[in-house]
């Protein structure tokens, strides 16, 4: 399930692989305070917004849960790209670059 | 998972051909495909000169980047936009790629002529996407005949193909749908051949191949791009595509090979004359490119004159 920090969490609405999302936000930061165990924390591009994402064990549930199109999103973790399968570890840093070009 | 070729780990893996690949085999599997479009289609031999049409995204980047480690002779294009910060990103992406790889790379820039493309917007009082396209088209055709090469490649992919499909046969544009190939053929001997090495290339393999093989591209989008129409397919196509890998491949493939030869251009003939403004081949005293220059300028000297009374 998603996660936002319940004192500083902002209700974001944005579009990602063209699926509407309705998420919180996460508003902790690199200096924020530590994560709880199994959240993964996801960047998506090139929108720039910031999530936690807990109970996702695979990229495939971390898509689920954000209501993206498997195939619109790069995810990228490190210099590695990771295929719908590949586990997740807690404090992961996971960027999910989309894909689309529109015009 | 594990790689289909060698059984290493996987990084990418393709549903629409049921396959995973490890960095190293899916590179080798991204050029492979390139090359093997463009002999199949007849779109150039190593002989050519092939001007690539650079934006400093991911399609255009891994298409010259293929074309270039496959040995065939490119001249890279770059159209400087003068659309904010994103065309200033975008063209120190292009010259950073080309300066690495020791490519030969051309600009054009669109503002040095007062023709910036949020400039034509508010000039003609039209969508940005319309200006823009008619003097890419027209800056790409000149640039071909000035750096002496016989063949243009764009990065457009499946996906942009695949849109482009779903837009035309949804209202049966069927002058359109006769336009829509692969590669184009010159009607003038002042234009050359139009390529589309990538037509079969979906979004998220140009990306995957960028990405694997160190290409830094702009991620973000020309900001004019946000609700166009052309999107809205996409999402519809993407929806399609994750309950049935492959539709659209096959959509665009099958269009291709079977479908298109069942819509005849309707030929124009050979342009009669040649523009007054720049010498290209034209329909009328003035290329499209041209009249909307002149109409630009009319425009910017009306509204810069000072309101005279009489
Ligand atoms: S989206 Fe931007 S770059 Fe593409 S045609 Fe429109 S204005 Fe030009
Ligand atoms: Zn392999
Ligand atoms: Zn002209």
């Amino acid at each position: 399930m998603l996660r936002g920090r319940a004192s500083s969490a902002t209700d974001a609405s944005f579009v990602i692989g063209r699926v509407e999302i309705k998420a919180r936000r996460f508003a902790g930061g690199p200096t924020g305070p530590l994560l709880p165990p199994g959240v993964v924390k996801v960047v998506l591009t090139p929108q720039g917004r910031e999530f936690e994402v807990e109970r996702a064990k695979r990229v495939a549930d971390l898509l689920q849960q954000l209501d993206i199109t498997p195939g619109t999103v790069l995810v990228i973790r490190g210099d590695q790209l990771l295929t719908e399968d590949a586990r997740l570890s807690t404090s992961d840093e996971i960027e999910l670059r989309s894909v689309v070009s529109g015009g | 998972m594990k790689c289909t070729r060698c059984r290493k780990p996987a990084e990418v893996k393709l549903r629409a051909h049921n396959s995973a690949f490890c960095r190293a085999c899916y590179v080798v599997f991204f050029r492979r495909r390139v090359v093997r479009t463009i002999e199949k289609q007849k779109m150039f031999d190593g002989d050519a000169r092939v001007l690539v049409a650079v934006s400093g995204g991911k399609d255009s980047l891994a298409l010259w980047d293929v074309l270039a480690e496959e040995g065939y002779q490119t001249v890279g294009f770059h159209l400087a936009l003068g659309i904010g910060a994103y065309s200033g990103r975008s063209l120190e992406k292009t010259e950073e790629f080309a300066r690495a790889r020791g490519l030969e790379l051309r600009t054009h820039t669109l503002a040095d002529e007062g023709l910036a493309v949020p400039d034509m917007m508010v000039a003609t009082n039209r969508p940005a996407c319309a200006a823009c396209g008619t003097a890419k088209r027209h800056y790409f055709d000149s640039a071909a005949l000035e750096y002496d090469c016989n063949v243009i490649a764009t990065g457009h992919n499946l996906d942009d193909e695949a849109a482009r499909l779903l837009g035309n046969v949804l209202r049966w544009q069927t002058d359109h749908l006769a336009r829509q190939r692969p590669v184009m053929q010159p009607t003038h001997e002042k234009f050359v051949r139009k390529v589309k090495p990538l037509y079969l290339t979906s979004e998220l393999e140009t990306a995957s191949f960028a990405f694997l093989s160190g290409i830094e591209y702009v991620v973000e989008e020309c900001p004019n791009a946000a609700g166009a129409t052309q999107l809205t397919y996409k999402a519809l196509l993407d929806q399609l595509e994750s309950t049935s890998p492959g539709s659209k491949l096959s959509f665009v493939n099958e269009f291709v090979t079977r479908g298109s030869a069942g819509f005849l251009a309707k030929e124009r003939g050979a342009a009669p004359s040649t523009c007054g403004g720049c010498g290209m081949p034209s329909f009328g005293e003035l290329c499209s490119f041209c009249s909307l220059r002149a109409e630009i300028q009319r425009k910017q000297a009306s509204a810069s004159a000072p309101a005279s009374r009489s």
